[in-house]
């Protein structure tokens, strides 16, 4: 990529308009029932990991805000495949130290010597690789894909995540 | 066996699975801090604020030993004054200008990093900086160079709430460190060279509601007001810029205030002007004001009481007495009784040329002709003063009080101060003198008569904060990024390390796996040193 010389008001316009490009478009139609995705979205344990203004567990990503920051396509395929996108933080690690003891949870970082997880008590634990019998770090998320939800349901699902957005605050 | 080797996953070891090593961080935790010497729950460790460890295990006999266990880089474009917390296996960490880092404090490897995005423009006095954060519960607390007071998740750094403090488009900023002490958070502003009107706030820990605001310039009627002439008051400065002490027994909140608006023109705003470069003692349930002192009454040098107030109980002329100790920008240091605002006694610990003596009240007689003037007056110490933000310490073996102290002068210049909100209102800007930057030291004051009992020279004028240790070692460093320890009895040099930066912050102790380590911010990095078997 060449470098380019731009004034700084049209730096600013570049960067948002690149920071648009994975945001939903919030005038565009999204098809489902936020309220009845709500429902399901409690029904199927999803707060277990996941964060929304209503609370929520610490496992995966913070939902909260994620209305404003991922578009409506996105959210649908995180739903079905959560594979399809995964961060490194958020894979599934199991454990096993000298002691014989298993340690199960995501990734949070790992370097050659050490991991740092949370498990899926939600503690921050971290070892040094050499005193570990055992380790797992797993290609997919713990989250199961949800690829057999009704069609009717994976659009309430979507519509209520596309709904979750942060009120600002002063 | 060594199979886990932190802290927190000896909790899980010793079978409490269920037993979760954050959210334990409760208000009498933070009470009794001093007494977790394998975590600093604190800005300065404790409520007391001695930034003394009581590790030993590192000490003048092995401290030659020492030896870097790992480095955290962080992508910090400004100067590092952060002190990072550890709780129990994980060290909190800001990383300028308000990001912040959840470390693994036996390898140094992240939990979680939170990068807050900040408006296009802050214009901030001295640097987008923040000297740390505070823990109540599971969350942490952190001000805002855009002056908004932010809570995180201390597990994964989601924000919980995030609230204005005041306007930044008119000068406030909030760089200080919090303390959370009950159920509430308390921070000041910054900004007291835009002309603004300082407080200090405190706010519910759950909800981020303001539960009280003590303005550092008393409005016309209210005590103090009739230290200023017309209008000055609203401009009239007083920031709150670094973090203050508590004392449970007394209730006591004690916070240093800073500078008078405009710095260096004090025509413009004849009078004492309280509360500025003063030390004020406040109701933590109220924000009430219980007492306060005046270290510098009408500053016209920018000599912030922006030090760290320091917590001793000693004996004093034949009694028991609750002390406060303090080692003032203004080169003296001082002693009260932090029960009463009662002054005791001052005496100089650097070179100053602006006072004849501290009077029996503690109020300074100033030498004439030693006001800056259109021309310039030459005036010890320079404009940072004798000493400035840079944490002291105290340790209760020794006895002694240590800080960072310059030997420096400025030629103050005092000149037109118009006040536009949101710009600079300085009133000129003092020089330092061609050819003659000064230098510093480590000293060691003996508080009770303000003896100097020993010194460390430094060829430049550090801004690196002292921590003492139950070991009888003074940590310091210096701009150069010289890291070292010293004999906390007679000053000797007993082992030093080229971190390759500028060491602008303050170290820090704790345990990790039952062994001692050491954690200094310098350059862009988290240094952290400790011994091997």
């Amino acid at each position: 990529m060449p470098v380019s010389y731009f004034p700084p008001n049209q730096i600013w316009q570049l960067v948002a308009f690149v920071q648009s490009l994975s945001r939903s478009d919030s005038n565009s139609f999204v098809p489902g029932n936020p309220a009845a995705g709500a429902k399901l979205f409690r029904r199927n344990g999803c707060s277990t990991c996941h964060l929304t203004a209503e609370g929520g567990g610490r496992l995966g990503p913070d939902l909260s805000d994620i209305g404003s920051i991922r578009s409506a396509a996105y959210l649908r395929a995180a739903i079905t495949d959560p594979n399809g996108n995964l961060r490194d933080t958020y894979r599934a690690v199991r454990i096993v130290d000298s002691t014989g003891r298993q340690v199960s949870g995501v990734r949070l970082s790992e370097d050659t010597y050490s991991i740092q997880i949370m498990d899926y008590q939600e503690n921050l634990l971290s070892f040094w690789k050499r005193d570990l019998r055992e380790l797992e770090v797993s290609k997919d998320s713990p989250m199961p894909a949800f690829s057999n939800l009704p069609h009717s349901d994976l659009n309430d699902l979507t519509a209520y995540l596309v709904s979750l957005k942060k009120k600002a605050t002063k | 066996m060594r199979s886990l080797v932190h802290n927190i996953g000896v909790l899980l070891v010793c079978g409490a699975s269920s037993l979760v090593s954050l959210g334990q961080v409760t208000a009498e935790r933070l009470l009794n801090a001093d007494q977790e010497k394998g975590n600093w729950l604190t800005y300065s460790g404790a409520y007391r604020s001695h930034r003394f460890s009581q590790l030993e295990e590192i000490n003048r006999n092995n401290v030659r030993k020492l030896k870097l266990k790992w480095v955290y880089q962080m992508s910090a474009q400004q100067k590092v004054e952060a002190t990072p917390l550890i709780v129990d296996g994980v060290m909190y960490v800001t990383q300028p200008p308000n990001d912040v880092a959840a470390l693994d404090a036996e390898t140094g490897r992240p939990f979680w990093t939170y990068k807050r995005t900040l408006p296009e423009k802050i214009d901030i006095c001295c640097g987008q900086v923040n000297r740390g954060l505070a823990i109540l519960g599971n969350v942490l607390y952190m001000g805002t160079v855009d002056a908004r007071l932010v809570a995180l998740d201390a597990k994964t750094g989601t924000v919980i709430w995030d609230i204005e403090v005041a306007d930044h488009k008119k000068g406030y900023s909030v760089t200080v460190a919090p303390l959370a002490l009950q159920d509430k958070v308390i921070i000041g502003v910054s900004g007291g060279e835009y002309g603004i009107r300082g407080f200090v706030d405190a706010y519910d820990a759950v909800t981020g509601k303001r539960m009280w605001r003590f303005y550092t310039i008393p409005a016309p009627g209210e005590p103090g007001s009739e230290t200023w002439k017309g209008d000055t008051w609203k401009r009239g400065g007083g920031p709150a810029w670094v973090t203050g002490s508590y004392d449970p027994e007394l209730n006591l909140l004690y916070w240093g205030i800073g500078n008078p608006s405009p710095d260096w023109n004090g025509d413009v705003r004849p009078g004492d002007n309280l509360y500025t470069s003063s030390v004020v003692a406040l109701s933590p349930d109220t924000g009430k004001l219980k007492w306060y002192f005046q270290f510098t009454p009408h500053d016209v040098y920018d000599w912030d009481a922006a030090q760290v107030p320091v917590l001793v109980d000693a004996e004093y002329q034949g009694g028991l007495r609750k002390l406060m100790y303090w080692g003032n920008r203004n080169a003296f240091f001082y002693v009260l009784d932090r029960a009463t605002g009662e002054f005791l006694h001052a005496t100089p610990f650097a070179t100053q040329t602006w006072a004849e003596r501290i009077d029996e009240k503690g109020r300074p007689v100033r030498k004439a002709g030693s006001e800056p003037t259109r021309y310039g007056t030459l005036v010890y110490p320079g404009n940072q003063g004798g000493t400035n933000w840079y944490s002291p310490s105290f340790s209760p073996r020794t006895g002694l009080f240590y800080l960072s102290a310059w030997e420096y002068a400025s030629k103050y210049y005092s000149g037109d101060a118009p006040y536009v909100a949101g710009n600079r209102y300085f009133g000129s800007f003092p020089a330092d003198l061609p050819g003659d930057p000064g230098w510093s030291a480590v000293r060691a004051i003996q508080p009770g008569t303000g003896e100097i009992v020993w010194q460390y020279k430094l060829q430049t004028t550090t801004q690196a904060g002292v921590l003492s240790t139950a070991g009888d070692l003074v940590f310091g460093g210096t701009n150069e990024g010289q890291f070292f320890a010293l004999d906390a009895t007679t000053g000797a040099e007993l082992w030093r390390a080229n971190l390759g930066g500028l060491i602008a912050a303050a170290p820090v102790s704790y345990l990790s796996n039952g062994k001692q380590q050491i954690t200094i911010a310098a350059g862009s990095a988290l240094f952290t040193f400790g011994i091997d078997e």
